[in-house]
């Protein structure tokens, strides 16, 4: 009797201790969630696929910092302050190991495996008849452009990476190297050519489609890559590779039609002059009438809502059209949280990257036009000495205080990724047209404007008549119509167009005689993209892309070592200097761990 | 069936057992004898120190350091307390402060000290050096002995308190010293300050409050309000007492620089002249003396090592008795450079016409920043300046402008005292050209306030607007050198 008494006591504690083992175990109660989809029933309709291409945004945000971080720090415009941690010093000084968290090339394969699987679906979904023909077009274009993109950031950064296109269950299957070759930066470049001329639908999703709404206060019409920035940058690295005028022209093309994305709008995409008067610009301008004002450095104006700062801080209004492509948002409603107020901010953050003194000089070697001012004053918007610190403030306008920059709220870090504006856009498209025989247009975008270079008498004001100047007379995408005049009127769409250096209030120097005005216009477009990008995340791959046109690895090198000469650091200069006189050099490790 | 049962009850046996046993207590426990003592039952307990424990007793420290709080004690051996002053031990209020100077609140071991030297707060609120080997001058005996509150250092001599810069001056006053006289007593003024007065009624015929006596007013002192406050205990500062002929001569030097209506107002005045230089701030020993330092005030000077009369070690410093003390005039009397853009005002309040720019001296190639005034719309329109503690002297008179705008005659001129006065004529500001020009000489020859105005007037032209570009002002900066005979 006692026996079995135990016997059953065992017994039962037996059971309960193996229900205990057991309860942790997912698999012994496999019931389908209630409020969560399982992969299969995701994709039931376009707003499942909207759904879907706003998550691979948003996962795509995580990015930013990678992007920010290796192509500025690796450059020559940002520096490390001493309070940077191991992994940005290496990053900064160009000794990154394999477990350096920036060198990890798995947030890339993150976003683009995401992709794949979006696009497989896509097809899934197309087949089955779940969205419409134009609704698949759009969605899939914007995806696989955003691969391409993806990919050309992987091969600047890692040089030699595997190409995959096709969905497969882990990330891990990226370490196959049987399965999915490397290739190597030029190889890869020329495969997002074709794939991406390839894609269906190039322009921006139309008005009224389901993917332009407000998410969380934001308006998303300028979430979305524009495939066509995308195609000329891709045309653009191409003929970097290969020298080829008929790569420069179709870079030239792609841009072009992003400028005149509003049409014969005179202000969108144009960089228009300041308004001297109303100061209702984005310009470097002076408070009131800029034309006296202008000689006075405290009417410099500098502000959230008016001036060449807004354009980092404003809201989305028509001065934001003006100047913005692709812009995403950081913000407390959603992750990942902005990484930028911990790498910059000394208020709040841990102040880790300052600009450089080669920057500092760069902004300081500029001459204002007419007032003299011997400085750039785009430099004094871009970073702001806060207690005596150099701090890029260009990220942080939304996040400290106006005018006496202090946290708004500490615990709300609002910020931005600066992704593709209108001034990056001339840049780019003016690299591109100096390549192919535009030197004199290249110049003008870069310099004073359009009018200005095409006019038979320039400066003669609008009392006269322009029909036959004011124009470049040359094919697309070289044809602009910069006329302004009143007898007879002409309000041409380029009239208002003063170049990136004109809405800086700068000098244009012109060209010396005897130079090579292909390659001083070129050095002018690198070092005004230094002026007006920087910290945006243009300047490592505009210096590679140079010394790869110019097969003068020397063009980067000799930057980059300047930055620790001008911070006097002389020994580590011509380390630096020598080591990346060697292309090889200039990639990250790619490991997979 | 049995079997099994079995090993399942010895199992079961053995998880009873281990959560029941006090492992981990016992882990934790303190087992160091150390710990379990505090730092009085430590002192009380060391037979050496039982001198020490008396006077802890005595003044009441022996509660203190028992209490739940952390300390560091230096304790004097038996045979340190030999030989320091009896009458600290008969003499309550000094015994106490005397136990006071060997106890710090926090734990302070020698293996933490900062190199070369800690400089800690005691309990008595005057500062102590504790070096790895040393507290104060007293060697180390045993180091870093932990208690339950605390740490024990015993060391083999007594570290008696000493005043501080300000008590020293104090003391010097006593001996006559002239100098010391002037800083501690003349200095030292009632000033009224009602913040923490007590008012027993208020004044029928005027409304205002009146205040209990002696409670409306407040001492201070100006040497340690301009200058530093040498007695404050967590700073440190070296002080140069001049004898007192060497004093009258330095402060003679001054008279001529200071003429005011009467003597006593110059004198007043070279008296705190010649004064406020004459401390620096840092502790230095006199083997540690530079040969010249520069006071708060810009004034360089020279240290003549072999003049110092008496060294005092303060507890926050060094006071030096010196007999001899030659600050070059050159040096105090320096000259005044006005920057174009530090303004004070204009002759009709208006700021809009004022234009600050930074550009590159074409000379140098160096950015500099000046002041353009343009289209103000008033004859002779001015541009105020004001320095202050100017010297009664002669001086040179320079302006430097750059005028890099306007292609024609633009005159402009500098007023002194009174924007009427033609002390300087109108002098045309030539295009394109940055240079430094001698206008003339100044003399200002009354103290007064202190303080001198400086007027840039435009052109005396009926202004129009025609004629703004010649009447617009230039300045980088004036200067008013001073001329020493």
């Amino acid at each position: 009797m006692i026996m079995s008494a135990i016997k059953k006591i065992v017994s039962l504690l037996t059971l309960l201790f193996f229900t205990t083992l057991f309860s942790g175990c997912k698999k012994l109660f496999d019931v389908q969630p209630e409020q969560a989809l399982d992969k299969e029933e995701v994709y039931q309709n376009v707003y499942d696929a909207d759904a879907a291409v706003l998550g691979l945004y948003g996962k795509f945000l995580q990015l930013a910092k990678q992007y920010v971080v290796l192509n500025e720090l690796r450059a020559d415009l940002m520096d490390a302050t001493l309070n940077a941690d191991e992994d940005l010093k290496q990053v900064n000084e160009h000794t990154v190991t394999e477990d350096n968290p920036y060198a990890d090339p798995r947030p890339f394969y993150e976003v683009i495996l995401n992709c794949n699987d979006i696009l497989k679906n896509f097809d899934i979904m197309r087949d089955g008849k779940k969205f419409k023909e134009d609704e698949y077009r759009q969605r899939y274009s914007d995806v696989a452009a955003l691969r391409a993109w993806v990919y050309l950031q992987a091969g600047i950064q890692f040089g030699k990476i595997p190409y995959i296109t096709e969905p497969f269950e882990t990330v891990n299957d990226v370490k196959n190297e049987a399965k999915y070759p490397r290739l190597d930066l030029k190889t890869l470049i020329d495969s997002l050519v074709n794939s991406t001329e390839r894609i269906p639908y190039k322009e921006l999703y139309p008005t009224g489609a389901s993917l332009i709404t407000n998410v969380d206060g934001y308006n998303t019409a300028k979430f979305f890559i524009n495939k066509k920035c995308l195609l000329g940058d891709l045309y653009l690295w191409r003929s970097a590779f290969t020298g080829s005028t008929a790569d420069s022209r179709k870079a030239a093309e792609n841009y072009k039609d992003v400028m005149e994305t509003y049409g014969t709008n005179v202000d969108n995409y144009r960089v228009r002059f300041s308004d001297v008067t109303k100061n209702v610009d984005i310009a470097i301008n002076y408070w009131g009438d800029a034309r006296i004002n202008q000689y006075d450095e405290r009417r410099l104006v500098d502000v959230n809502t008016s001036g060449w700062r807004s354009i980092f801080a404003r809201g989305q209004d028509d001065l934001y059209n003006q100047e913005w492509i692709w812009m995403l948002y950081f913000d407390k409603g959603f992750k990942p949280e902005n990484p930028f107020i911990d790498l910059f901010s000394n208020r709040g953050g841990r102040y880790q990257l300052k600009p450089s003194q080669a920057a500092i000089d760069f902004w300081n070697s500029q001459v204002q036009s007419e007032n003299n001012f011997p400085y750039d004053a785009r430099g004094r918007l871009t970073y702001k000495t806060l207690g005596s610190q150099p701090v890029i403030t260009k990220y942080l306008y939304n996040y400290l205080t106006e005018d006496t920059y202090v946290p708004v709220s500490v615990l709300e870090k609002p910020g931005k990724w600066f992704l593709y504006r209108a001034a990056q856009l001339h840049l780019r498209y003016s690299e591109a047209a100096n390549r192919d025989g535009r030197s004199r247009i290249a110049y003008a975008l870069v310099h004073n404007g359009i009018a200005y270079n095409f006019d038979s008498n320039p400066g003669a004001g609008t009392s006269r008549d322009v029909t036959n100047t004011q124009q470049t007379f040359d094919i697309y995408p070289y044809n602009f119509d910069a006329r302004m005049g009143d007898y007879p009127s002409y309000r041409a769409p380029w009239h208002r167009n003063v170049g990136v250096r004109g809405r800086a209030h700068l000098t244009s120097a012109p060209i010396p005689s005897g130079a090579d005005s292909v390659l001083t216009i070129e050095d002018r477009i690198i070092t005004e993209s230094a002026l007006e990008l920087a910290y945006e995340g243009t300047r490592w791959q505009d210096l590679m892309r140079v010394a790869i046109r110019r097969n003068d690895a020397g063009f980067l090198a000799t930057r980059v070592a300047a930055k620790f000469e001008k911070a006097g650091n002389a020994g580590l200069a011509s380390s630096i200097k020598a080591k990346l006189m060697n292309q090889n050099n200039w990639y990250l490790p790619f490991k997979w761990k | 069936m049995k079997k099994k049962s079995v090993v399942l009850a010895l199992c079961l046996w053995c998880t009873a057992q281990l959560s029941c046993t006090r492992k981990w207590d016992d882990h934790n426990k303190a087992n160091d004898n150390d710990l379990t003592q505090n730092l009085y039952e430590k002192i009380a307990n060391d037979a050496s120190l039982s001198k020490f424990a008396g006077y802890l007793e005595k003044t009441g420290y022996a509660d203190t350091i028992q209490l739940n709080k952390t300390f560091t004690v230096w304790a004097p051996t038996n045979d340190a307390l030999q030989s320091i002053d009896a009458t600290i031990g008969n003499d309550a209020t000094k015994l106490k402060a005397f136990v006071a100077h060997h106890i710090a609140r926090l734990s302070y071991y020698t293996t933490l000290v900062q190199s070369p030297y800690s400089r800690l707060p005691l309990l008595d609120g005057k500062y102590a050096i504790f070096k790895q080997a040393a507290f104060e001058d007293a060697t180390i005996n045993t180091s870093d002995r932990l208690a339950a509150n605390g740490v024990l250092h015993t060391i083999t001599g007594a570290a008696a308190p000493v005043g501080n810069c300000w008590n020293y001056i104090d003391s010097l006053k006593g001996l006559n010293n002239n100098m010391a006289t002037y800083i501690n007593v003349t200095l030292t003024k009632a000033r009224r300050d009602t913040t923490n007065a007590v008012q027993i009624g208020i004044n029928p015929q005027t409304g205002e409050p009146i205040y209990q006596k002696g409670t409306d007013t407040v001492i201070h002192n100006d040497f340690i309000d301009g200058v530093y406050d040498i007695s404050n205990e967590s700073k440190e500062y070296t002080v140069f007492i001049l004898d007192n002929p060497t004093w009258l001569k330095e402060r003679g030097k001054l008279d001529t620089f200071y003429k005011t209506g009467g003597i006593d107002t110059t004198l007043s005045l070279s008296l705190w002249n010649a004064a406020r230089d004459m401390v620096v701030p840092g502790s230095y020993a006199p083997d540690q003396l530079p040969d010249s330092v520069q006071s708060k005030f810009g004034t360089w000077f020279q240290i003549n090592r072999s003049a110092i009369q008496t060294v005092y070690h303060t507890s926050n410093g060094y006071v030096y008795v010196m007999g001899d003390m030659d600050v070059k005039l050159r040096q105090r009397i320096r000259p005044y450079v006005v920057q174009g853009e530090s303004y004070s005002g204009t002759s009709n309040g208006s700021t809009s016409p004022i234009y600050l720019r930074t550009l590159i001296n074409p000379n140098n190639n160096q950015p500099f920043s000046d002041l353009f005034a343009y289209s103000h719309g008033v004859n002779k329109w001015y541009v105020r300046y004001r320095i202050y503690n100017v010297f009664t002297t002669k001086y040179k008179v320079y302006w430097t402008t750059y005028n890099n705008r306007f292609n024609n005659t633009l005159n402009q001129r500098l007023a002194i005292g009174t924007s009427t006065n033609t002390t300087f004529p109108y002098r045309n500001v030539a295009y394109n050209v940055y240079n430094e020009e001698y206008l003339g000489d100044y003399t200002v020859s009354t103290y007064g306030n202190g303080y001198l105005d400086l007027y840039l007037v435009s052109a005396d032209i009926a202004p129009s607007s025609s004629n703004m570009n010649q009447n617009a002002l230039f300045l980088d900066y004036i200067r008013l050198e001073p001329v020493i005979q």
